[in-house]
């Protein structure tokens, strides 16, 4: 069937460019706008404030950086940081070219200097090793992935030359936790690479395709990929078989200590409450080996407004990081959880309201 | 709050490859981009719950399977297959390979909706049978079905009998 393949993939790429963004939500505005209309059409402010929203799409915003500048912002040295928690990149509401000359800015612990890291490609991946003492990130100029050790200054160059358009839809990179190993993905371009990369050894394995990369660990340890369904998930501890479990899921923790417990959030979902979607929420452990029932928690003690986001690395056997973000301009959050008792406790708080890295974070 | 914030990067990321699969559902450029601006606008509507823990992507290709089969069933859709050329016994393998690419765009619109589904999630969307049951909505068993049906059409209609 391979060449049936083939040709329905070139038959494909017939397909005409479109840009349809704009013209979906003006189609979703009007779809909303009747039915609040019909829904309470006695209700003149009702069908006024649809109307602002309507006037207000065709008038252009002017582009807004959310994020402040830092205080005190300086050029990536050579050598001599100390240890990661964070980079960001501020984000702008409308993409005017005012908006392009960006760059990552990475934050250290307790540091008040944030450091301008231009090598980082703008479309590329990104990433923290859990520990902040390496990062990776694709280097457009060197067109592979780079692994930087932010004390010393070493720099491991993946055995792996990649173009940028690797990079130009979607794609993940997850670090080992010492950041030698890392699985880099890609989806929606022309290559869609999966691959498990080892800079140290020099070493790159291709992964099946469709897998979505979970959690890698240094040296020859385990391998995570995960697979969304519709209504089920699947989850693969490489060398094992897969499990299967009874959710759609692509966000879990890494693997725990143990080498067999995976995290993932579990939200609260009120269809007839958008608003209130992400209030509360679960930790669900399951044993990525052996499936079998899972174990839920409720999540207890993060701040008013706060929602349960993305899990990352365990600090011990029990304790997972957890992203926890706000609906409005307020920070994120950084916790730990534990799985057992659902407590959870603040870390920190992050910089920035734009695309953000968060050391060890799994997203 | 903007209500569709993310929206307009999730299309700009997607909407192409969701676009090539519009595109093998229909045959047609045209209807693709009714098809897939149809399917748009009802991840527009749905933006804050997909947003906010759903997973848009999926919902969006369930979308564009279930309305393709919906306008195909209601609206009777012309799907237009290419006109083929005559061919020579002495072409190069390169026409070769475009002709046979015609030859099927034209095949696939002569199958059923259902038929020309599982073609497209199974062969170009590299589906489970599972997973192409739950995106159409129908039995593990009547996706078994309907490819072979498919597949035997296919190969019937294709002069060379290539799809083997």
């Amino acid at each position: 069937m391979n060449m049936l393949r083939e040709d329905l993939h070139a038959l494909a790429e017939q397909a005409p460019a479109v840009d349809l963004a704009a013209r979906a939500v003006r189609g979703a505005r009007r779809r909303r706008a009747t039915r609040l209309a019909v829904a309470a059409a006695a209700v003149t402010c009702l069908i006024a404030g649809g109307g602002a929203a309507l006037v207000q799409q065709v008038r252009p915003e002017p582009p807004v950086v959310l994020t402040p500048p830092p205080a005190r912002t300086v050029p990536l040295p050579a050598r001599g940081i100390g240890p990661a928690v964070q980079a960001y990149r501020p984000v702008c509401r409308v993409g005017f070219e005012s908006c392009g000359g960006r760059v990552w800015l990475l934050v250290t612990d307790g540091g008040d200097t944030t450091y301008e890291l231009p090598e980082v490609s703008s479309q590329g991946p990104l990433a923290i090793t859990a520990d902040g003492r390496r990062i990776a990130y694709y280097s457009a100029r060197q067109r592979r992935i780079v692994v930087r050790d932010l004390a010393s200054g070493r720099v491991w160059r993946a055995p792996l030359k990649q173009p940028a358009e690797d990079f130009a839809v979607e794609f993940s990179l997850r670090l080992s936790p010492g950041g030698l190993r890392f699985i880099v993905s890609g989806w929606g371009g022309r290559r869609e690479p999966n691959k498990l990369v080892d800079v140290e050894r020099g070493t790159v394995t291709d992964l099946e395709r469709g897998w979505w990369p979970v959690s890698v660990a240094d040296g020859s340890g385990p391998v995570v990929l995960a697979r969304p369904y519709d209504m089920t998930s699947r989850v693969w501890v490489l060398g094992h078989e897969p499990i299967t479990i009874g959710y759609f899921a692509y966000d879990y923790s890494a693997l725990a200590p143990d080498g067999r417990t995976l995290a993932r959030v579990e939200r609260s979902v009120d269809p007839e409450r958008p608003a209130t979607l992400r209030q509360g929420g679960s930790i669900v452990v399951v044993d990525a080996i052996r499936g079998g029932r899972e174990r839920r928690t409720r999540i207890s003690g993060m701040a008013e407004g706060l929602h349960a986001g993305h899990l990352g690395a365990w600090l011990n056997a029990t304790e997972v990081t957890m992203l926890a973000t706000a609906e409005s301009n307020r920070p994120s959050v950084l916790y730990a959880v534990d799985v057992r008792t659902g407590r959870s406790r603040e870390l920190r708080t992050l910089r920035g309201a734009g695309a953000t890295v968060v050391a060890g974070l799994v997203r | 709050m903007d209500r569709y914030e993310g929206f307009h990067e999730f299309v700009r990321a997607r909407q192409q490859s969701l676009m090539r699969t519009a595109y093998l559902l229909t045959g047609n450029a045209h209807l693709a981009e009714d098809l897939l601006q149809t399917v748009l606008i009802r991840v527009a509507s749905h933006w804050g719950k997909l947003a906010d823990g759903g997973n848009p992507e999926a919902y969006a290709r369930k979308a564009l399977v279930n309305q393709s089969l919906s306008w195909r069933r209601r609206r009777h859709v012309e799907l237009l297959g290419a006109e083929l050329p005559e061919v020579a016994e002495s072409r190069q393998a390169h026409d070769e390979t475009t002709v046979r690419r015609l030859v099927l765009l034209r095949t696939l619109a002569r199958l059923t909706a259902k038929q020309r589904a599982v073609i497209v999630l199974r062969f170009y969307e590299d589906c489970s049978e599972h997973e192409t049951a739950r995106l159409m909505g129908v039995s593990v068993g009547t996706v078994k079905s309907q490819t072979n049906y498919a597949l035997a059409k296919l190969r019937a209609l294709t002069p060379q009998e290539v799809y083997r």
